[in-house]
């Protein structure tokens, strides 16, 4: 938007200008005309000129008069001879076509001496004394008149001059501030050209960044993605050559945790891709913060035991005997961030201390998680949030990791409207603190305590319409649904549920949302639309809130995210099971 | 009888008088200077010159009607003389001086008039000698410093 205003304000300013150089040079035009006809007018020249052979020829007469010789007599005639001349120059041609528009008078008066001068031709030529006297005082009488005449026409003359003047002056003047003006739009024509110029390629090289930055991750994705693969497959292959119970029972847990690593980074990957261009709906639930905390901190026990590093949790309170702390919030997002922090301090630790420190400090809940690791250097603090930027890509091939982990634990920050910040020095450790906003329940009474579902049996009953149209999928969830004591019954597509749920009462349907030929929204809206109300769960690997408003638009009741795993499933189907 | 002889005889004598001083004015002479030498040339030596162009029909800015000129061109002049220069001082007999740059005077066009339809010209009517141009054929030469070149009167020539 900003450009578009620009380039009006440009067009308005080179229109004006433009304008105003037509003017100016429309002005000089008429100038030049006037200097033009200024300089082929040369008639004050001629009639000063006039005014001297006047003058000139009397004191030749006088002369003449005074001493009669032959040469006073030759320079009379030769004075008289000019003067004629002249009289003749300035009233022929269009010298004389001028004078007797613009100076009757003097054109008259001058048209009178030539008279004069024609009539008398012998006489003059002649220039007796006697003559010599009577002339020379008719050409005094000329002189007095032409003098006063003449005067006039050289202030007139002197006034033009004066106007003619100021006018350039003006002129010049105009044009001179014009100039700068001209200048001035130059520069900053260039000046804007320049920056955009800049623009373009700072934005270039951010271009070539982002690209740079993008395939980079991309070489790093694919490793991490290979590297848990590799582990999958690897035990697989030797799980099949294998008859040791206990080899086989080591190689599922390296299959376990491979298959879940994979997940975790497939995971980040697309919560990633997915933070830049969703709102993030903040849950307001109750739950025991401390709880929270101390549970994702034993996750990593078995990890720091194994690097040999000590792990530990503590809660600083004011009071000496509270071990858990009730709160609204979102937990799910914080077990994310602190996932990412706990597991990133093990990592880049080789030896010494983890500790997790929880404490309440006015509005404030800090988390803090400090360690004896590797360190960061001081010109990556702020890099290491940026998304792929690690503090350098021989760290990554070392320790692993999508890069995007501590970005996403920013963002989430930022989301629960707080902020993740850190401490570090090189091979001393670092610390990183989290700082989200406190909001207490008070009422203790209206507690519900979120105790973690622990090992009870997984038991459930009734008929299963499982709507699924991958053969793998089908297959595992089938498994995992009659292990739970369900009775299962598969449909490959929409189509087919319709037919099923005509044929059979079902307590409860699994449907895929992705199938060919009728997808899960379209089959759900039509088993609706046949008036049965079982509850029906979507099988998605897309949880946008956008599909899921559509999920429950459609009529469904609740989702449950692919990959599952089979407790998942088993709290999904319990919470929606008999709720018709 | 005295009287009648006078009477008879004024009008010769006044004719004798004014030829006589016709004559005169017949005598003045163009002086041309080059190198320290001098060339002088009369009117009726001027015109008799007719290598190259002898006459020039023109109008010019100071006369009402075009007339007939006998002179020669300043080019014609100037070889004839055997000399040439870049530019010369023209003086003219009321000690009027201009510098004329002779190649583009040349190139315009420039004649020495002596004579105006047949008569030699009289200081009363721009002789002895007139610098014209051929403005008839040409009339963007009426610009001031053309104009400022035909001087009349002339009675030097002084090359550089």
């Amino acid at each position: 938007m900003k450009r578009i205003n620009f380039i009006n304000f440009w067009f308005l300013i080179l229109f004006t200008v433009t304008i105003w150089l037509a003017v100016i040079f429309i002005r000089i035009s008429s100038e030049i005309q006037n200097f033009t006809d200024q300089i082929t007018d040369n008639r004050p020249w001629h009639l000063s000129q006039f005014q001297n052979e006047m003058e000139r020829m009397n004191s030749a007469l006088i002369e003449y008069i005074h001493a009669p010789t032959q040469e006073n007599k030759s320079q009379s005639v030769f004075k008289m001879e000019l003067l004629w001349n002249r009289a003749d120059i300035l009233i022929s041609g269009t010298a004389g076509a001028e004078l007797e528009l613009y100076d009757s008078d003097s054109h008259r008066f001058i048209q009178g001496v030539q008279a004069y001068l024609v009539n008398n031709e012998v006489a003059l030529y002649e220039m007796t004394p006697e003559f010599a006297n009577e002339f020379q005082q008719k050409n005094f009488k000329w002189a007095q008149t032409y003098r006063h005449r003449i005067q006039e026409i050289h202030q007139r003359s002197y006034q033009n001059f004066n106007e003619i003047s100021t006018q350039v002056y003006d002129t010049y003047h105009i044009t001179r501030i014009l100039i700068l003006g001209l200048g001035l739009v130059i520069f900053l024509l260039t000046w804007v050209l320049y920056r955009e110029f800049r623009k373009s390629r700072r934005l270039q090289q951010m271009a070539e960044k982002a690209s740079e930055a993008k395939s980079q991750f991309l070489a790093n994705m694919s490793h991490e993605i290979r590297t848990p693969l590799n582990g999958i497959i690897g035990s697989i292959q030797l799980m099949r050559t294998s008859d040791d119970v206990d080899n086989c029972k080591d190689l599922m847990q390296t299959l376990e945790q491979s298959s879940e690593a994979l997940l975790a980074q497939i995971n980040d990957v697309l919560d990633y891709s997915r933070m830049e261009s969703e709102k993030h709906v903040v849950e307001h639930v109750p739950f025991d913060v401390v709880g929270l905390t101390r549970s994702v901190t034993s996750i990593y026990n078995a990890q720091a035991k194994t690097k040999q590093l000590h792990l530990k949790f503590q809660y600083l309170t004011p009071q000496d005997d509270a071990s858990n702390l009730m709160v609204y919030g979102d937990p799910n997002k914080l077990r994310q961030i602190l996932l990412n922090l706990i597991s990133n301090a093990i990592k880049f630790t080789k030896q010494g201390d983890v500790t997790v420190t929880l404490k309440a400090v006015e509005s404030d809940l800090i988390i803090t998680v400090e360690d004896t690791g590797i360190g960061i250097s001081t010109n990556k603090l702020e890099a290491i949030f940026q998304p792929f930027g690690q503090e350098d890509s021989s760290i990554s091939r070392r320790f692993g990791g999508s890069g995007l982990g501590l970005a996403i634990s920013k963002k989430l920050a930022e989301v629960l409207s707080g902020k993740l910040s850190v401490k570090s020095e090189i091979n001393q450790g670092s610390s990183f603190t989290l700082t989200i906003p406190f909001d207490p329940i008070t009422d203790e009474n209206n507690l519900i305590h979120n105790t973690p579902a622990e090992m009870e049996p997984m038991e459930l009953h009734g008929k299963v319409l499982l709507v699924e149209d991958n053969p793998v999928n089908q297959k595992i969830a089938d498994r995992m649904l009659t292990k739970l004591g369900m009775n299962v019954t598969v449909a490959n597509n929409g189509n087919e549920a319709l037919q099923a749920v005509v044929i059979d009462h079902f307590d409860l349907i699994l449907m895929d949302l992705q199938m060919p030929e009728k997808d899960g929204i379209q089959a759900t809206q039509e088993i609706r639309a046949m008036g049965l109300s079982m509850p029906i769960l979507a099988l998605t690997a897309n949880s946008t809130i956008e599909s899921q408003q559509a999920c429950f638009d459609a009529g469904m009741v609740g989702f449950i995210s692919k990959p599952f795993k089979i407790e998942s499933l088993y709290s999904a189907i319990k919470l929606h099971l008999g709720q018709l | 009888m005295t009287r009648r002889f006078i009477s008879a005889v004024s009008p010769w004598l006044t004719a004798i008088a004014l030829s006589f001083f016709a004559s005169i004015s017949m005598a003045y002479e163009l002086t041309i200077i080059h190198q320290g030498q001098s060339h002088k040339i009369d009117q009726a030596e001027l015109s008799q010159l007719s290598s190259g162009q002898s006459s020039l029909t023109t109008i010019t800015p100071w006369t009402d009607e075009p007339n007939d000129y006998q002179g020669i061109t300043l080019d014609a002049l100037l070889k004839h003389l055997g000399i040439e220069g870049t530019s010369a001082t023209a003086k003219a007999l009321n000690d009027y001086k201009i510098e004329i740059n002779l190649e583009r005077a040349i190139e315009a066009g420039a004649f020495i008039a002596s004579h105006e339809n047949g008569k030699a010209m009289k200081v009363r009517n721009k002789g002895p000698f007139w610098i014209v141009f051929p403005w008839t054929e040409r009339p963007d030469l009426v610009e001031r410093k053309i104009q400022d070149w035909s001087i009349w009167q002339l009675t030097e020539i002084k090359l550089k």
